[in-house]
């Protein structure tokens, strides 16, 4: 066993991770000598067979099968353009954006998404060269109307989520508020207590590499509820 | 400053700052001290005082400027008006632009660029106090800023400048040995190791000594280096420890 | 992002805020003294909020102006570092720094906080030139704010270096005396979005604001300065309404000045 770091390891760049035959580098890591070496500050896991490095952030990168939410950016002929908060733009093309039939000559494509709407969209594909498109055709996806967004790394979305969504479900029953987590880092949430709300998710955010965080979030949930929040 | 002597050692063999000659300045790093920036970094590193922030992968623009297999760094060195003695007039000079390209230079090689195609990286280094090492602080403070944004790399880059008072080789000139001393040899490493990134020297020196220098620097790198792999540890463990 | 702007300007109609504070509400304000101790004449960080600025003091020797031979003079610059914001990369429009330094100057000029003729060398011949620079390391909002607490907190606690008659140049680690300052100008801003007043606002509320009232008060509660900035037009019980808050804000943030420079 040449585990040089261990599960939950907090590791920096250049760390050897892993020296040996037992387990192949996966995300997050490369090789050299025989070694496995991080890329990222950031947190060690095992798989059965590999073993990869989960950064503590970063910015999103488009993945087919994501769904995000979006900002409108551009009005074109026949597509509009969306911001996903990452260096590659997106397309969504009339087809996949709305059920009806739409005339290029006589309907006005901003009746439908205008720039500046907030989406929940998906992403269907990606390029080599980071060409994405964007369908509205998976049934979470909708325009979103009032509430807020604010922006987590993307490689805290799973722990924001949580085993079977029980952190955002821990989250969203507390605080009585709507939330959705974007693949891309992008939460939007609505409701009386959406500062509190937004205040968990960050929360989380910063602690995800701490044990029994569910709990300890649902405790100072509580908290702060009966503080009168 | 006429023609006054300077004594560089006095007799025990310290330095005008009481160090020792393979000594470096007592250095500070923090990490994530920005909010806007997705990383950023200040270290301090006797009374150079340099803070380095890094937005991206972002889009980059211009278009021709993109390059369709990887990201590119634009890199900004600037010291702010107050850093020096003699106020530094702000707006772009040669000296910094210079600087600007071999900081760049120094840690592209450690960043994973192929990752980010037409994507662009922007790290800027700006010097809030000036006492000599101010490049090789910058860089230390972006290797931390660009870990700290989650851009991946190979591994951290370090930097320091030894340097010749006296015919001593000395580690981590300030700023007077820099300006009054024989050389100043600025050197930068990757994961404390044996590739050199930036290497710089002005003077006139033996190869010898050149080679004392370089061996005395790289060493300190390697010690930097572990001071940025604890600077970024501390962010975090801090955080685990708040629940102990 | 748009949806925020709309939900900002919907929630300040009931008083709210994104961040759950009352409409004239300041962040956590932390302010340090000679943050630049070895090489400025004088400096402090100014924390508001996540907002981060430096200002920082340097002094030179320079000729009079012919009209006023007996005056020293200052000078404020502002640099917006493209650290400070994502939006700086694409180069913000060099006039927002040109502005912030020309409101943070006016408040500490007009007031003449500065005693100029204490930075009078030689009648006619050699005067002090004080510098004040600002440097923005983040923006989340208040900057002018921000950068004028600085600025009087760096006036407050710094020091001129003595003149050499002989050498004819500062002798900078001769401190001789105090900064001259007479008077104590306090500055802050008064925003409006969606018709209501609010302070202290973030990077996110100033993208929703539609104007922005900056006002400089004085210890004897005297305006000496004022600049209307953004597009929308204000009223004048709205200017007035402004200036009277202005007042009450001063005051809290002359206490924090207080503080920061030991008094």
């Amino acid at each position: 066993m040449s585990r040089v770091k261990d599960e939950k390891d907090l590791v920096t760049p250049g760390d050897t991770v892993y020296d040996g035959d037992e387990y192949r580098p996966n995300s997050g890591v490369y090789e050299e000598d025989g070694k496995i070496i991080s890329k990222y500050m950031g947190v060690v896991e095992y798989g059965k067979s590999s073993v990869r490095v989960v950064p503590m952030s970063g910015r999103y990168i488009p993945e087919e099968g994501d769904v995000v939410i979006a900002e409108v950016s551009s009005v074109g002929y026949s597509n509009w353009r969306a911001d996903l908060n990452s260096p590659y733009e997106a397309m969504l093309k009339i087809d996949v954006a709305v059920d009806e039939y739409i005339d290029l000559d006589e309907d006005d494509l901003t009746d439908y998404f205008d720039v500046g709407d907030a989406i929940v969209t998906k992403v269907t594909s990606v390029t080599e060269g980071y060409d994405v498109n964007l369908s509205m055709e998976d049934r979470r996806c909708r325009k979103l109307r009032g509430g807020r967004i604010i922006q987590i790394y993307p490689s805290k979305v799973p722990r924001v989520i949580g085993k079977k969504g029980t952190m955002v479900k821990q989250i969203k029953k507390k605080t009585g508020c709507k939330v959705i987590v974007g693949q891309n880092g992008l939460v939007w949430i609505q409701g009386e207590n959406a500062n509190l709300a937004a205040k968990a998710v960050k929360k989380v955010e910063k602690e995800a590499h701490v044990d029994g965080l569910t709990d300890k979030i649902g405790e100072w949930l509580d908290e702060q509820l009966e503080e009168g929040e | 400053m006429a023609d006054e002597e300077i004594q560089f050692f006095d007799e025990d063999g310290n330095r005008v700052d009481g160090r020792k000659p393979d000594e470096y300045r007592e250095t500070k790093m923090e990490v994530g001290v920005l909010d806007e920036a997705d990383g950023s970094a200040m270290v301090e590193t006797g009374n150079t005082r340099v803070v380095a922030s890094v937005f991206g992968p972002q889009k980059l623009h211009p278009r021709h400027l993109q390059e369709s297999d990887r990201a590119v760094i634009k890199m900004r060195y600037n010291m702010a008006p107050f850093s020096v003695d003699d106020r530094m007039r702000p707006g772009p000079n040669r000296r910094a632009k210079e600087i600007g390209l071999v900081a760049k230079k120094a840690l592209e090689p450690a960043v994973e660029l192929e990752e980010f195609p037409k994507a662009g990286i922007d790290i800027s280094m700006e010097i809030l106090e000036s006492d000599g090492g101010t490049r090789v602080t910058g860089i230390n403070a972006a290797a931390l800023a660009l870990a700290d944004a989650g851009i991946p790399m190979k591994g951290m880059v370090s930097a320091t400048a030894s340097g010749i008072v006296d015919d001593t080789v000395v580690l981590d000139v300030n700023g007077l040995e820099d300006k009054k001393g024989n050389a100043d040899i600025p050197i930068a490493t990757i994961n404390g190791g044996d590739e050199i990134t930036l290497l710089q020297m002005d003077g006139d020196i033996s190869k010898e000594t050149l080679d004392e220098a370089l061996s005395l620097a790289k060493q300190g790198c390697t010690d930097l280096y572990e001071e940025q792999r604890q600077a970024l540890l501390e962010k975090y463990e801090s955080i685990r420890g708040d629940y102990k | 992002m748009k949806l925020n702007q709309d939900t900002i300007k919907k929630m300040i109609k009931d008083g709210d805020r994104l961040d759950g504070r009352d409409l004239d509400e300041f962040r956590d304000i932390e302010v340090e003294a000679d943050y630049i101790n070895e090489t400025a004449a004088g400096s402090a960080k100014v924390t508001i909020g996540d907002t981060q600025v430096v200002v920082g003091l340097s002094v030179s020797v320079e000729d009079p102006y012919d009209d006023r031979p007996d005056s020293g003079t200052i000078v404020t610059n502002a640099e917006l570092a493209p650290m400070a914001s994502r939006e700086y990369e694409s180069g913000p429009p060099q006039e927002d720094g040109v502005e912030l330094a020309r409101v943070v100057d006016r408040g500490i000029r007009e007031a003449e906080a500065v005693d100029l003729e204490s930075l009078c060398i030689k009648s006619g011949e050699k005067v002090m030139t004080l510098f004040i620079d600002a440097h923005i390391l983040n923006d989340d909002g208040s900057l002018i704010d921000a950068c004028s607490l600085a600025a009087m907190t760096a006036l407050k606690t710094g020091t001129l270096p003595a003149y050499d008659e002989e050498t004819g140049t500062l002798d900078r680690d001769n401190r001789e005396r105090d900064i001259p300052l007479q008077e104590e100008p306090i500055t802050v801003t008064g925003h409006k979005i969606n018709g209501e007043i609010l302070w202290d606002t973030t990077g996110e509320e100033e993208d929703a604001q539609g104007a922005r009232l900056t006002t400089s008060i004085n210890e004897h509660g005297n305006v000496v300065a004022m600049q209307k900035g953004e597009t929308e037009p204000f009223s004048q019980q709205e200017v007035m309404d402004i200036v009277n808050q202005a007042e009450e804000k001063t005051q809290k943030l002359r206490e924090i000045l207080h503080e920061a420079a030991g008094q």
